[in-house]
């Protein structure tokens, strides 16, 4: 009985005993065992990063698809394009003058010849309510290229005979430079029967300034025809026009000025540089413990072997951004980044046995051996990491030449690699270990950061942006690392 | 579980601390209780299948553990040697029941220092539980050899326990 009792306590003491063994240890089981698809989660996590971009891709398709179909331009408020109905007969043409000739003596594109007089090259000479007055050429016109001049003159018959040229009308209205000269000439095409704007030039300031020309088309025989020109004086009245196809009619459409306008995703590429911090030392691990003999006394657990401590390395990013604005200056970011970040550690003499089973290893006989500087390297750890960012961000002056910009949001990484080795206090040695790494990492960032206006012909953004790690790298639970960034980024934008 | 390595590494990390302090103990070196535990684990993922459910789980790695211990001391020739050339020593047979002073570490570091004949029986019989007909089996030894070697053992450890206890006093009197 009272042997069992020793043999109890003996029992009872050994199950007290805790030691950890060293990382290598797992490396050798690992290699020991059958390949498992180790890459499931780096495959998971580039699904998720190509159905992400397709996604976006797509959308943005959807509205490359819409902008094919509408002609987005800058005009005067009031804009109307003649419908079959009550354009003119097939074959008749019409004088801006108002005479009328028979359609089967001469051809329409021939025998109209419509005065085109756009923005302030009238100058108040014209009379827009008289068509005679109006067919005087005016010699200071703002068509500088016969081009242009060219293109307008012979679009606009053809807008005017629609049945006969239907495909060729369809092809005038889509074509954006017809329209973007319309706008930039801040032209005003009206349909007959519309309408006629109230708001006549002012005669005190000339149409200085006011630089909006209205074209009306004429009615149809009974009617005066003709192309009568209009001056439409508030410049403030100048928005976003949207004209769309719809079956064999075009219908103009001016936007509510309260409707939200739509926004659009915004490519850039980001490169980055900066600094990592480790708070704790991504090397000032120890997985195991000194093992003296029992002369050493209780205090065999210290270990006696520290590891050397790390200085920062560098931080490079490189990726692909996305963002598009939500409601105000308030917008969503996200994208797929590269990162590389690293630190220094200093290590001693590399350990042939080890490295021989596949794992890099040094020894540390940094503290021990003061004198033997000689053997002493600086190794560099690396981590390579795939990011996945989401982030709000506010725009505080969209318009400026310059904006700032505030950003804030989360990153879900994928560390694929490194090559980072861990301190073993046991047997004072530094080792590559695979499987202590935490593959998934969450990180938190915020930013700020200044861009060029949307208009700029190089858009551009520079920005700072603070991260921090938010899951140790390491999977112990004594080895856990902080890991802010600071990194300094600059956005190419690819398309605004 | 037997492929998939998160499983896998879950597994080690819950219980390598124990299974390491199991093979630490029929070693004489850290390295060889490392490379005990890597084979055992080894054999713990490709055997997983012959886990029948009826016992613990660490219980039966426990006895994975020992066997590969015992075939590593087999493999290097220690075991045998140590059994062939015990010297017919007497010791003192003692029915004190000494206060174990020491804690785990030390009291495994004791038992390392035995002979590894002493040290292999002590560990099977006192730690394990193993009776000495299994211990014979086990190291193809007779009962009676396994009995003989662990009265030894225990009798030695006993009085190294005794002396660390006595010392232990004597440096609490000098303060």
């Amino acid at each position: 009985m009272q042997n069992d009792k020793f043999e109890n306590r003996v029992r009872q003491k050994l199950d007290e005993l805790k030691l950890f063994p060293s990382a290598v240890v797992w490396n050798k089981v690992e290699a020991s065992l059958p390949k498992e698809k180790r890459r499931r989660w780096l495959v998971f996590f580039l699904l998720i990063a190509v159905v992400s971009t397709t996604g976006l891709l797509l959308l943005n398709n959807g509205h490359s698809s819409d902008k094919q179909k509408e002609q987005a331009i800058n005009t005067p408020q009031r804009v109307a394009v003649p419908s079959p109905n009550n354009l003119p007969v097939q074959k008749q043409a019409y004088h801006t003058n108002g005479n009328t000739q028979p359609a089967n003596q001469v051809s329409a594109t021939e025998q109209i010849q419509p005065r085109i007089y756009p923005t302030a090259a009238f100058s108040g000479k014209l009379n827009t309510g008289n068509p005679n007055k109006a067919d005087e050429p005016n010699n200071e016109s703002n068509i500088t290229s016969p081009e242009q001049a060219s293109l307008v003159t012979n679009a606009i018959p053809a807008i005017v005979n629609t049945e006969q040229q239907e495909s060729f009308r369809e092809k005038f209205l889509k074509q954006s430079s017809v329209m973007e000269y319309l706008a930039k000439m801040k032209i005003t095409i009206q349909s007959p029967g519309t309408e006629e704007m109230k708001d006549q030039p002012d005669e005190k300031n000339g149409l200085n300034g006011k630089n909006n020309t209205l074209i009306t088309l004429a009615e149809p025989a009974s009617a005066k025809p003709g192309i009568s020109i209009k001056e439409k004086p508030d410049p403030k009245e100048v928005v976003k026009t949207t004209v769309k196809r719809d079956s064999l009619n075009y219908t103009a459409s001016t936007p509510d000025k309260n409707k939200k306008k739509k926004e659009r995703w915004q490519y850039s590429a980001q490169f980055g540089v900066g600094i990592p911090y480790t708070k704790n030392g991504i090397n000032d691990v120890v997985f195991s413990v000194n093992t003296p003999s029992l002369v050493a006394g209780p205090s065999y657990y210290i270990p006696n072997n520290k590891p050397s401590a790390p200085s920062p390395g560098k931080v490079f990013q490189a990726g692909i951004i996305v963002e598009r604005n939500l409601i105000g200056g308030l917008g969503l970011k996200t994208g797929l980044n590269y990162m590389y970040l690293s630190n220094h550690i200093q290590v001693g003499n590399k350990i042939d046995s080890l490295s021989r089973n596949g794992v890099t290893a040094y020894d540390n006989d940094i503290p021990f051996s003061p004198n033997s500087a000689a053997s002493i390297k600086l190794y560099n750890n690396y981590f390579r990491l795939l990011q996945l960012p989401v982030a709000l961000q506010y725009n505080f002056t969209r318009k400026d030449k310059f904006g700032v910009f505030l950003e804030a949001g989360a990153s879900l990484d994928y560390m694929f690699n490194s090559n980072a080795l861990l301190f073993d206090g046991a047997t004072n040695t530094y080792s590559t270990s695979k499987d202590i790494f935490n593959r998934m990492l969450y990180t938190g960032m915020a930013g700020v950061g200044v861009k060029t206006a949307q208009e700029s012909k190089i858009p551009v953004a520079l920005g700072y942006q603070l991260s921090y790690g938010l899951n140790p790298f390491f999977k112990n639970a004594d080895a856990q690392q902080h890991l802010p960034i600071n990194m300094i980024y600059f956005r190419l934008y690819l398309k605004r | 579980m037997r492929n998939d390595r998160a499983s896998q590494k879950h597994l080690y990390d819950s219980y390598k601390v124990v299974m390491l302090g199991v093979c630490y103990r029929y070693t004489k070196s850290i390295q060889d209780a490392e490379d005990i535990l890597q084979e055992g684990f080894v054999k713990v993922f490709t055997r997983l299948k012959q886990y029948k459910q009826e016992g613990e789980l660490g219980a039966w790695m426990r006895r994975i553990m020992v066997t590969t211990a015992l075939n590593h001391l087999k493999k290097n020739a220690r075991l045998r040697e140590q059994f062939t050339n015990l010297t017919p020593e007497m010791h003192p047979v003692t029915n004190d029941d000494p206060e174990i002073m020491l804690n785990a570490k030390e009291l495994a570091s004791l038992i390392r220092e035995l002979p590894t004949g002493y040290q292999t029986v002590f560990n099977l019989h006192a730690v394990e539980g193993y009776t000495h007909p299994e211990i014979g089996e086990m190291l193809g030894i007779t009962d009676s050899t396994s009995r003989s070697q662990y009265t030894r053992a225990r009798v030695l450890i006993m009085n190294r326990v005794r002396n660390y206890y006595f010392d232990y006093k004597m440096q609490a009197h000098a303060k």
